[in-house]
């Protein structure tokens, strides 16, 4: 029993020591050239663009949940003209961010999982590396980074997607004009509201590219493996954003003493 | 020359050159202590059976893969020295076909082809485009630019494969199964483009295969290999009649087949 348990915890160690060798390797390659600016952009548009639409909709959605709740509560105190600020506030600084990094972790994560892993299995990833290209900054470095710089786009996107659906609630129920809604909304946030929990999501992409891109780089045993790679993908870079997040909100509170989230 | 398996690593002015080379994947050992070498502008073919290590033979002259010990040597140069950066130089002039092509399946055929030219040559996107439709032309395969991989038949995708390999313009053509899962016909059709790039490229071919009619067809030397060790090598002729008893019932067993 007890080697049982001794034999998981040094396989754990031993594939965080190799996540942790393969995050490292990610920033080393970075900025070494060729910098792969064409595939970079390329990756931009596959992560950031086509994710676009599911995070509109999910923001639509959310930001009506988020309204109804807000309303029903806030009617309890009389506060109904504090709606929208109370949304915007709670969309911007936690819920926008978290679900965006969920939902591109679903979607990005399984994608760079079983793209890679396929290529992986496939010997694609060795033909690129018979052609002289370095197959790791290709195809890794490329897609962390575009998941980088894509997730603060995005969650810019899941905010106001939120804000929208959540005017379109409010404006069933209050008939309340566009322009009143979001200047309320908008006059309530400071910068310090806005800038940390958007800028972390920069850490989310970090890790939603690095966890996917180490399982499905590394992926073995056909496609079982890559089914493997693709839905652990998901499963380990949600619990490490999760995880993260716990960190970062508390690191937001400590520089940002009364805003952020 | 059946006789001396283990002939020495530069013998004449070898274009690969193996020295005592060991391999192992944890506690198995695939290669064990070979050294063969191969003449500029011929055509090598190892022969053996599933799992002998003829395939990891081909990554290491490529250097996908790394010697536990002993030498490679590439077009002069020593690869078991050189980082993994280090190695661009020389892979730019190896061109490799996979033994399942391994083509880039997220895009079509002629942008696999074009993928080297685009980046390591300075032509325009239409010059690019051209001489990738050429090499595609070359290989039989002139209208299927804009086709997917995953559209081609195996001996289509082998053909595609080919180009690209061709597209770097290689010295070196490392060649691993190409007969594997083809019909005769379409077999003889792919040993005769290795044979047609041997001539017309004077390019080094190296290449794997159980398969000893194509061995035959293409073959200058042959080197046997089994359970990691080099049992025989020599031309096609030298093999068969060799003193190894396993070689020669290879060799026989498929001599009608």
């Amino acid at each position: 029993m007890l080697s049982k348990v001794m034999a998981g915890a040094e396989a754990a160690l031993e594939w965080f020591g190799g996540l942790s060798l393969f995050t490292g390797r990610v920033f080393r390659e970075m900025f070494r050239p060729p910098l792969e600016f064409t595939e970079i952009l390329k990756q931009i548009f596959e992560i950031g663009w086509r994710s676009a639409p599911l995070i509109v909709l999910s923001g639509l959605a959310v930001g009506a949940v988020l309204s109804m709740h807000t309303r029903s509560t806030l009617e309890r105190f009389g506060a109904e003209s504090m709606i929208a600020a109370a949304l915007a506030f709670a969309l911007v600084t936690e819920t926008g961010p978290l679900i965006t990094g969920l939902l591109v972790s679903g979607r990005v994560g399984a994608g760079i999982g079983a793209e890679l892993g396929g290529m992986r299995v496939t010997e694609q990833i060795d033909a690129l590396e018979s052609l002289a290209v370095n197959s790791f900054k290709y195809l890794v470095v490329t897609r962390v980074v575009a998941c980088v710089v894509a997730m603060p786009l995005l969650t810019v996107l899941m905010n106001f997607s939120g804000l929208v659906g959540g005017f379109l609630a409010e404006t069933v129920v209050s008939g309340s004009s566009f322009t009143f809604y979001f200047n309320t909304a908008l006059s309530s946030l400071k910068l310090s509201d806005y800038i940390p929990p958007t800028v972390k999501t920069m850490v989310f992409g970090f890790l939603i590219g690095s966890t996917s891109g180490y399982l499905g780089y590394n992926a073995t045993g056909g496609a079982e493996g890559v089914g493997r790679a693709s839905t652990q993908s998901v499963v380990l870079s949600s619990i490490f954003l999760i995880v993260c997040n716990v960190i970062l909100v508390k690191c937001i509170f400590f520089l940002y003493p009364g805003g952020g989230s | 020359m059946s006789g001396h398996p283990q002939a020495g690593p530069m013998d004449g002015h070898g274009a690969v050159g193996f020295d005592s080379v060991s391999k192992s994947f944890g506690s198995r050992a695939v290669l064990q202590d070979i050294s063969f070498s191969v003449a500029a502008g011929t055509t090598f073919v190892l022969l053996g059976r599933s799992g002998t290590g003829k395939s990891v033979t081909l990554k290491l002259i490529c250097g996908l893969l790394k010697a536990d010990s002993g030498s490679v040597i590439v077009n002069g140069v020593d690869i078991t020295k050189l980082e993994s950066n280090e190695l661009a130089p020389t892979r730019r002039r190896i061109g490799f076909l996979f033994q399942s092509a391994a083509l880039f399946d997220s895009i079509s055929v002629g942008e696999n082809v074009a993928f080297p030219l685009r980046r390591y040559s300075q032509k325009t996107d239409a010059e690019i485009r051209d001489q990738a439709h050429g090499i595609l032309e070359q290989v039989g395969l002139g209208q299927e630019y804009d086709s997917m991989p995953g559209e081609l038949s195996g001996g289509m995708r082998k053909r595609a494969g080919l180009a690209r390999a061709l597209a770097v313009d290689p010295s070196l053509l490392l060649v691993d199964e190409p007969s594997a899962g083809l019909d005769p016909i379409t077999s003889i059709e792919i040993d005769e483009l290795l044979i047609d790039i041997k001539t017309n490229h004077h390019a080094t071919l190296v290449v794997v295969t159980h398969d000893i009619q194509s061995a035959r067809r293409i073959a200058d030397r042959i080197a046997f290999l089994d359970k990691g060790r080099l049992l025989a090598q020599g031309t096609p002729e030298e093999v068969e009649h060799s003193e190894q008893q396993l070689v020669r019932a290879f060799m026989k067993s498929r001599q009608g087949g």
